[in-house]
Parts: structure tokens; C-alpha cells; sequence
């Protein structure tokens, strides 16, 4: 069936709201291209008869995801997947991919722990959004929604 | 009412069941020792003896003559328990079952009222109890018919067949259901309500029976003989054991002044001490139905007033 | 979802209730409201009280003082009778009956009865409609009596401890079934447990008893918006003076304290958003409120 692309899980120790939670495992999912456009999402009674949470919840995280533009709900039909959030250059055999192979294989010949590797990641992108947010003064949260939505993003730099 | 009416057959159809067989079982016996009595008072060994309570004897060598009555007796032993084991078996498991298990909660629970569910189960278990009761009581009758009031057969005034008989059973058994059904209200245990119910039930059984050897309901009737002619007999009355004397005066005095069955002696005593007439108290065949309608009253009435308490209290107990 | 002039699930003002052989209130001034299509938790510690108001809900009880309202209705009157579906906490069942016997009578006893639903409910736990409900485990027993509740399709539905001494796997999967149905169609929920971590991601309202008295009745996102738990030093204390310190506790020069902030906090303090769990965990304590250094 199509609503089964994906199925969510939740973590009750993590603290996290399992609205977001759900938010966050389908953007994942969007991401890795598990979930494509026209796909179906799972409906919330299936959602929750495998979670066992509140289906408030559900409906929660669908009408935030259907606010972001992610998905769209139609009535009696169920709630369905509207864009992707796969980027070209995440895939497998992507070029990027390949790079950062080959990056990650010099810096391990060069001695470095998986960690060491982590934290010079990290840290080039922290220095890079550093840049970013130095010019439009915006928290990085918003970060991932100024790409997705430039309009909006043109709109808060005229504001500021 | 029809939801509730299909869960109290549900649950009191192996009762139901249990009656069945019990009726349909006295119901041959009888119909079999009956056929046998009316044969052997065919048979004109019984012809030669009178009404009344002097045994009957046999020509040859003065033994008393008697028809097979004792199953009949037995029958009647079980009529007289039956309150007791309808309180016991219908009457306690009624309510008390559901106070046992909490099962009252999970009907009341669904789409009906408390009273529709009391009187739904209460009405099946008083019409099987009626039924029941006033089967084996026509049963009794039925069979009793050719031995009534005979020196060889069962007379009215006996245990058996005065209290083992009659629409005054009917009333005795509701009673029973209705001892058991508040009891089972009131306890929230089958067990001890069981055990409250052969109490009360058992205790106003023997009330019944001493109200009747007492004559309390039903008065005797005084027979008062003139002088020292012979008494009425007593045929088929029953004595209350009052004989004696009364003087011109109308005092009454006990027979034991003057301890002459008749004859000379009699006459000179009663002329010496002054007495005119004699006298004994009995109550006659007729009054059987006095003391039935007497007991129906009395034991209708009790299980009206414990009936009337349960729906009172149901509100706050269920 | 609900229209603002629908009557609450619940609503009950200056509600109490005494038991005759005890004596004592067991419920006393209870006034709370809870709105239709929640699913709320019901906690509170043992006696105080969660049994007697879910009684009184569905009508067994009938209040000593005040007045509860079931969708709008009496308890036990006929409206609500059709409406309101309860399920106490040991689930009495007919022991001699078999479940489909049991679901039969739900069709009789109930004006409305979806059979299919019951059934579903019913074979979800792989029970046999042939088998004896007394032959069945506690957690079987539970199914078969909340298929009797759901199959009456109530549009309010309590649940005394529905998930007491059952394992954590038939826990979660009770939940699941009952999470589906009011996913299904707008049913409200009120269930009392102990299991706190189960109610976390379940229930969208609280209602907290303490002692026979309502103590919280709430939205439980805005309870854990409007709790922090702070973590000091002892010498901070003053500066909680003007919020609510629900629970607070010391250990040497270390405070930990839940409050309800009025306005921003000062001080230094490390703030931390507590979960549901530890929001009523903090109020089912907070009668060691201002015990200083009582060993936790």
C-alpha cells in the first residue's frame, strides 16, 4: 500500500514532543528520498495503533507539516506528500558524496578518530553559518526554512 | 427491557432447567404412587373403614391399615423445605452474585437502569419460583386427593399437607426468593447470603408451624355437648387437646375433674361438682383453607415488605 | 473540531462525595471542566479519590453535594446511559460466559452496538469468541471488557486503572487499540492510571486529585509550558519567592526546585522543561513542600 512508505517511531525517553518528533522523521524521511512526492502518509488511526500516542499529536504534527507546505490533507482521502525535500547532491553517487569520501578516507589515513573527523565538520559549519547569520541576523533554526521558502526569506530582509 | 429480560434468562436458565427436572420427576412419582393407592382402595381392603382419626384395622388380626402414603409425605417434606431451598439456590445468587463479582457495575455500565435490571431478573425468578412451587402444590393435591382426611390416608391438619399445599406455598416460596434476594443485596457474598437466608427462611418456617399448633391465626372452634350425652366425634377435626367441664355458672374447668369417658360415674361426678355441659376445642376439616389464606396473607405480605425494602435500598447498595 | 457551546465531557461544581461506612469526604468542593475530544489522565494517589469521581461520572455513585455533568447530562439518566461508557477497575465479566456471549450481551443491554468493532477489538488480542472469559489471562479479560465499552460507540469514555497489572507489552498495546478508536471518531477519554510514563504521550489534559480535592485540571502542553525545573545553589532560594513552588528538594548545597514561574525568573539557574511525568510527580509529592533537606 502506498500509505506504508513510512513508519514512525517514538521516543518516549527522549524528551522531545512526539509532535515533533513525527515533524522530524518525515522531513527525514523527505530527505533521504524515502517519502517522494504524491506519496501517501500514514493515516493518524495508523500512526496511532503503532505508537500508542495521543491522536491529537498526529494531527498536530500533519496540520504543522500542511502549514510548512510539506504535505497537503484531502478530505476522506488521507494526507499526502506535496514536495520533496530531496536535495540533488544527497544522493549515493552524487558527486558531494564521492568528495566527501575521499576526504574522509585521507583524514583517517592522516590518523584522526571518527570523532576528531565529527568535530572538524562540525566546526567548518558552524564558522559557515556563523558567516550567514552575521548577514541576515537571523537564528539558525530558521536556517533550513530560508532555503526552502526564498520569498519568505526576500521578505524578512526587507523587514530587517 | 427486552436486553435485560434475554441477560436473567441467560443467567437463571440452569435454574429454570433445575425446576423442569424437578417438577417433571415429582410429577411421575406421583402419577405413579397415586395409581398404585387408587388400586389398592379398589381393591376393597379399605371399604369397612370409617372417616376419622382411629386407625383402620385389618379384619384378621387387628393391625392398623394404612395406603402407601409415605412418598406422598415426602412430597410434602420437600414442599415444606422449598422456600428454604429457593431462598437458598434462587433467591441469594439473585443479587448477591453480581455484589460478589462486581458484575452489577458492568451492566449498569451498559445502556439499561438499575430498575430495569432488578425487576427484569426479579420477575423471571419470582414467576419460575411461582410456578415451581404452585406445580408441586397442585402436584400434592393432585395426588392427596384419594388419601384426604381418611384414617388411612393424610389428613388436612398435618405438616405436609396443610403447609405443603395450597396457595399458601406459593406465598412461602416468593417469600424464600425474596429472604435470599435482599440478603444477597445486603451482604455482597452468595455464601453468607445463603447462610442468612436458611436462617431467617428456617426461623419463620418454624414461626409458621407454631402459629398453627397455636392456633393464633385461625381461632379453634368450641363443641360444647349438653349433660353427659356422647360427644360430637371428632371425625376429621382437628383437636387443639382442650377438653373439659363447664358449670351453670359457664365456668370451664378442666376434664381432669371428673376423668370418665361416660356412664354412671361420669353423671355423678359432673351432678357432684355441679357441671352442666362438656366441651372440647377443635378446628374443623374447613378450616384448611382459613390457614391458608391465613399463611398466604401473612407470608405474601413479609415478601412484599422485603421486596418493597430491596427496591429501597438499591439505589444506594448497587 | 468542537463547537464552543458543546457541553464538556465533564463538568462538575462543588462536587462531594462521602462513603456512609467511612465517614470521611472522599470527595470534597470539586469543581473542574473538561472539554470534549481530550484524552485526559485522571491521577492521583491511592484514596484520592479517582475511583469515586469516575463512579460518580457513570452514574453508580450519586453525588452527597454539587453535581457532575456527562456531556452535558445526568449520570445514569437515560441520555447519558447511551453515551457514556465505563469500565471499572477490575473489570468485572461474567465468568461462565463465553466472549462472544459477553459482546451478545453488549448487543442486547446497548440501543446502539457496532458488533464489528467489538469483534476487532476482541481478535486484535487473538482471543477466541468461544473461549470463557473466566478462563482468560488479566490481560485478555481487559480487552474483552474494553470491546464491551468501545462497542457501544460512546462518546465518552471512562476508564478506572485500565491498565493496572498488566504487562508492559499488553499495556502498550491496550493503549494502541484505544488510541485508534478515539483517532477513529471523536471520543473523549478519561483514564485514571499510576503508569505515568504511559500517560506522557497519550493524554492531552490532566485532572490531578489530591486528597478528594481537584488540584490541577489543565491542558498538559500548557502544564509543561508552564513549569520549570530549576537547578541551584541553596542561596538562590530567595529569588523564587514571588513564583509557585510546587516541589522542591536539597541535596547538600544543591537545590532542584519544579515551579510554576509568574513572570521571569532571576537568579542563576539552570532551567530545564520537565515532562509531564515529572510535572505530577512533582504535585503528587509536594507534601514534602518546604521540607529542607529531607533525604529524597
Amino acid at each position: 500500500m502506498e500509505g506504508d512508505v513510512v513508519e514512525y517511531r517514538i521516543d518516549r525517553q527522549s524528551g522531545i514532543p512526539a509532535y515533533v518528533q513525527i515533524v522530524r522523521q518525515t522531513e527525514q524521511a523527505l530527505r533521504m528520498g524515502v517519502l517522494r512526492v504524491g506519496d501517501k502518509l500514514p493515516t493518524a488511526k495508523e500512526v496511532v495503533a503503532a505508537t500508542a500516542i495521543n491522536p491529537n499529536t498526529v494531527f498536530r504534527a500533519y496540520r504543522d507539516m500542511e502549514q510548512a507546505g510539506l504535505v497537503r490533507s484531502r478530505r476522506g482521502l488521507g494526507t499526502f506528500v506535496t514536495r520533496s525535500l530531496a536535495r540533488p547532491g544527497a544522493e549515493d553517487d552524487s558527486p558531494l558524496r564521492t568528495e566527501a569520501a575521499a576526504w574522509v578516507a585521507r583524514a583517517l589515513a592522516a590518523g584522526l578518530e571518527r570523532d576528531d573527523v565529527l568535530a572538524l565538520v562540525t566546526a567548518a559549519l558552524d564558522e559557515h553559518e556563523h558567516e550567514r547569520s552575521g548577514r541576515d541576523d537571523r537564528g539558525h533554526e530558521h536556517h533550513r526554512q530560508d532555503e526552502n521558502d526564498p520569498g519568505d526569506r526576500g521578505r524578512k530582509q526587507e523587514d530587517a | 427491557m427486552k436486553g435485560t429480560l434475554w441477560l436473567a434468562w441467560r443467567q437463571q436458565r440452569a435454574l429454570v432447567a433445575c425446576a423442569v427436572v424437578v417438577v417433571l420427576a415429582a410429577a411421575a412419582l406421583a402419577a405413579y404412587f397415586r395409581a398404585g393407592m387408587l388400586d389398592d382402595l379398589r381393591s376393597g381392603l379399605f371399604d369397612h373403614c370409617d372417616p376419622g382419626p382411629l386407625y383402620c384395622t385389618r379384619a384378621p388380626d387387628g393391625l392398623p391399615q394404612f395406603l402407601d402414603v409415605e412418598p406422598l409425605r415426602l412430597l410434602g417434606a420437600l414442599n415444606l423445605v422449598l422456600p428454604v431451598l429457593v431462598g437458598v439456590f434462587w433467591g441469594a445468587p439473585l443479587l448477591g452474585r453480581d455484589r460478589e463479582l462486581g458484575t452489577h457495575q458492568m451492566v449498569l455500565s451498559q445502556g439499561v437502569g438499575r430498575a430495569q435490571w432488578f425487576a427484569s431478573r426479579f420477575a423471571l425468578a419470582a414467576l419460575g419460583t411461582a410456578v415451581l412451587s404452585g406445580a408441586l402444590a397442585l402436584l400434592f393435591r393432585w395426588w392427596w386427593e384419594p388419601a384426604v382426611n381418611r384414617s388411612y390416608g393424610v389428613f388436612w391438619y398435618e405438616a405436609t399437607a396443610l403447609t405443603g399445599s395450597g396457595p399458601s406455598l406459593v406465598a412461602a416460596a416468593l417469600f424464600g426468593l425474596a429472604v435470599g434476594t435482599l440478603a444477597g443485596l445486603l451482604t455482597r457474598r452468595v455464601l453468607s447470603a445463603a447462610a442468612w437466608t436458611l436462617l431467617v427462611t428456617g426461623a419463620v418456617a418454624v414461626l409458621v408451624q407454631w402459629t398453627h399448633r397455636a392456633r393464633l391465626l385461625v381461632p379453634p372452634h368450641r363443641y360444647v355437648s349438653d349433660g353427659w350425652q356422647p360427644k360430637e366425634p371428632m371425625g376429621d377435626k382437628w383437636s387443639t387437646g382442650h377438653y373439659g367441664l363447664i358449670t351453670g355458672s359457664g365456668r370451664r374447668d378442666s376434664a381432669a375433674e371428673c376423668p370418665f369417658p361416660s356412664g354412671r360415674e361420669l353423671r355423678e361426678c359432673m351432678t357432684g361438682h355441679g357441671y352442666v355441659s362438656r366441651y372440647y376445642e377443635a378446628n374443623p376439616a374447613g378450616d384448611y383453607w382459613a390457614f391458608q389464606w391465613a399463611d398466604t396473607a401473612l407470608l405474601g405480605g413479609l415478601a412484599l415488605v422485603l421486596l418493597l425494602v430491596t427496591v429501597l435500598l438499591l439505589r444506594r447498595r448497587v | 473540531m468542537t463547537g464552543p457551546d458543546e457541553p464538556a465531557a465533564l463538568h462538575a461544581t462543588e462536587l462531594g462525595f462521602r462513603y456512609r461506612a467511612r465517614g470521611e469526604w472522599a470527595l470534597r468542593e470539586c469543581g473542574f471542566t473538561v472539554p470534549r475530544g481530550r484524552i485526559t489522565a485522571l491521577v492521583g494517589r491511592n484514596g484520592a479519590g479517582k475511583s469515586t469521581l469516575l463512579h460518580l461520572a457513570g452514574g453508580l455513585l450519586r453525588p452527597a453535594h454539587g453535581e457532575i455533568r456527562v456531556l452535558g447530562a445526568a449520570p445514569g439518566g437515560g441520555a447519558a446511559r447511551s453515551r457514556v461508557a465505563l469500565l471499572t477497575q477490575d473489570k468485572p465479566l461474567y465468568p461462565r460466559f463465553t466472549v462472544a456471549d459477553t459482546l451478545r450481551m453488549g448487543g442486547r443491554l446497548n440501543a446502539s452496538w457496532d458488533q464489528p468493532v467489538a469483534e476487532r477489538v476482541v481478535r486484535e488480542g487473538g482471543i477466541a469468541l468461544s473461549a470463557r472469559v473466566g478462563e482468560l489471562s488479566p490481560g485478555r479479560r481487559t480487552r474483552v471488557a474494553l470491546a464491551l465499552a468501545l462497542g457501544k460507540r460512546p462518546e465518552l469514555l471512562l476508564l478506572d486503572e485500565p491498565l493496572a497489572d498488566l504487562d508492559p507489552v499488553v499495556r502498550g498495546e491496550i493503549m494502541a487499540t484505544l488510541m485508534a478508536e478515539a483517532a477513529e471518531r471523536e471520543v473523549s477519554i478519561v483514564l485514571s492510571s499510576h503508569v505515568l510514563p504511559d500517560l506522557e504521550q497519550t493524554c492531552d489534559w490532566v485532572v490531578l486529585l489530591r486528597a478528594g480535592r481537584v488540584e490541577l485540571s489543565e491542558d498538559a502542553d500548557a502544564l509543561r509550558e508552564g513549569h520549570a525545573l530549576l537547578t541551584g545553589h541553596v542561596e538562590e532560594e530567595p529569588t523564587l519567592r514571588e513564583h509557585t513552588v510546587v516541589h522542591r528538594r536539597t541535596h547538600g548545597r544543591q537545590l532542584t526546585a519544579l515551579v510554576r514561574p509568574r513572570g521571569p525568573v532571576g537568579g542563576t539557574w539552570h532551567v530545564e522543561r520537565p515532562g509531564l511525568e515529572e510535572i505530577l510527580l512533582g504535585h503528587l509529592q509536594d507534601g514534602t513542600r518546604g521540607a529542607k533537606g529531607a533525604a529524597a
